[in-house]
């Protein structure tokens, strides 16, 4: 039996959509972490940039993903 | 940034140090590989050739659902090492601090004072650990519970142990001169104090006539002598009750007092070193009886005359009002004056061993620095609080002592 890909297309919105939630909200409290208890201001920008900035990239990937699958 | 554990007044960072880069690679290799599992397997299938030809059709649902599953591990690895970043070990010079972060939420800081610290070793357990100059350090703690910590994965134990060892021996080092100078300073307080009475009577016999009259002159010269002796007798028994204080040697009488008659007592005392000064020493108790628990002569002599006496001396003109009052919660007492006030920094560091005033010693050279120390120590024997308050340089202070009912 064959599946329709476009017709996968809600439920990965939604999956991404969750996914975007857990990264971020993940994301705020190892951010509140790093500057609260870490030594190095430095360190902790640092770490901020680098997981929200391969986070945005998967979340950007799954986004053109999901519009890859509706066109 | 900020250190990484709060540090008590005058404590000093000796050391800090995380776990070895090893463990951080060995805690997340498992995350790694399940990661990478799913890409190996289908590079596997292809390289194989037993991907089936429909597979195509559904590249793109494919490479999504492999897109999330490296976005989850990447959450997970970003997890591991904010595990391993923030777990450290501290060494100050007073405690040895083990941070360990758990998870998300779970933060466990404990610390152990390098004066209970029995045993420090070091395990190096394998040909990796020795490779790689990494291992566990373990300390062993006096105390009801015989405490064991350790922290594994310390890069170059061998030196942290002996930053360890050599602080512990340091503060035997400084224990031992402490007890010997305390142990000197009470034997020759004790003497001193022995030729500072001697004094005293001699020239109290003269001032009061003991001898027969005496000229004019030499009563007046020894008033003054008599005057700076009780300075020098009032300067060695401070001296002498912090050293008894805190060797434990200071014993207080547990028996009921009346606080407004020894209140009373100690205000007609000064009554003439304020007059002497031209200040008006005032006295306000409210009605019945204020009756106390514990040691009159030492609450007396180290509170009550204590505070008066430093109002009279820091108050180069104007009143001093002491106010003795009942609370809800207790006994109230006051010494409010117009004094030289105490600068905002000043007010805590009064009550320390020695603490002075910044200018203290400009109005009273004869100040030791103990007399509020012992005075703090006696209140809190009494199971009450003393304070200071002060506007500021210039705007007179108030001392409050207040006792539970």
């Amino acid at each position: 039996m064959e599946i329709a890909v476009a017709s996968l297309a809600p439920a990965a919105w939604v999956v991404t959509g969750g996914a975007a939630l857990l990264a971020g909200g993940v994301g705020i409290i190892l951010a509140l972490h790093w500057f609260r208890f870490g030594t190095n201001r430095f360190v902790a920008m640092t770490a901020l940039a680098v997981y929200a900035g391969v986070a945005i990239l998967f979340l950007g990937s799954l986004a053109l993903l999901v519009s890859a699958m509706t066109a | 940034m900020r250190n990484p554990i709060e540090l008590l007044s005058g404590e000093k960072i000796l050391t800090k140090t995380r776990k070895h880069w090893i463990v951080l690679l060995r805690d997340t290799a498992g995350t790694i590989a399940f990661g990478l599992t799913p890409f190996l397997l289908s590079a596997l299938a292809a390289a194989l050739g037993i991907v089936p030809p429909e597979a195509a059709a559904y590249a793109v649902p494919l490479t999504f659902v492999a897109v999330l599953w490296l976005l989850i591990t990447w959450i997970a690895l970003a997890v591991l090492w904010t595990d391993h970043y923030l777990d450290m070990w501290v060494v100050t010079d007073l405690r040895i601090c083990n941070i360990e972060q758990v998870g998300l939420f779970n933060r466990k800081v404990a610390s152990w004072n390098m004066d209970r610290v029995q045993a420090v070793s070091v395990n190096t357990a394998n040909f990796l650990q020795t490779l790689l100059h990494y291992g566990t350090i373990e300390i062993q703690t006096a105390g009801p519970s015989d405490e064991y910590a350790q922290m594994e994965g310390v890069p170059h134990p061998e030196n942290v142990r002996m930053v360890i060892l050599k602080q512990i021996e340091y503060l035997e080092q400084l224990a031992g001169a402490n007890k010997k100078q305390e142990e000197l300073l009470h034997f020759v307080s004790h003497e001193v104090k022995g030729h500072l009475a001697k004094n005293k009577a001699a020239f109290a016999s003269i001032v009061e006539g003991d001898y027969g009259a005496v000229p004019r002159k030499l009563q007046t010269v020894a008033g003054l002598a008599l005057a700076d002796t009780q300075k020098g007798v009032d300067t060695v028994m401070d001296i002498l009750d912090t050293s008894d204080l805190k060797t434990g040697v200071m014993h207080f009488e547990k028996q009921p007092f009346d606080l407004k008659a020894s209140l009373l007592r100690s205000v007609e005392e000064l009554q003439a070193a304020a007059q002497a000064k031209n200040l008006t020493l005032q006295c306000v108790v409210s009605d019945g009886a204020f009756t106390v628990q514990g040691d009159e002569v030492k609450f007396r002599e180290h509170v009550l005359r204590n505070l008066i006496d430093n109002a009279i001396r820091y108050t180069p003109r104007g009143s001093i009002r002491v106010t003795l009052a009942r609370t809800p919660s207790g006994l109230r007492l006051s010494v409010k004056d117009s004094g030289v006030g105490i600068a905002p920094a000043d007010t805590e560091r009064l009550f320390l061993e020695g603490g002075k005033g910044a200018h203290s010693t400009g109005v009273n050279p004869e100040s030791t620095g103990y007399g509020l120390f012992v005075a703090k120590t006696v209140v809190e024997a009494h199971g009450g609080t003393i304070r200071a308050e002060s506007e500021g340089e210039g705007k007179g202070a108030e001392f409050i002592v207040e006792l539970s009912a």
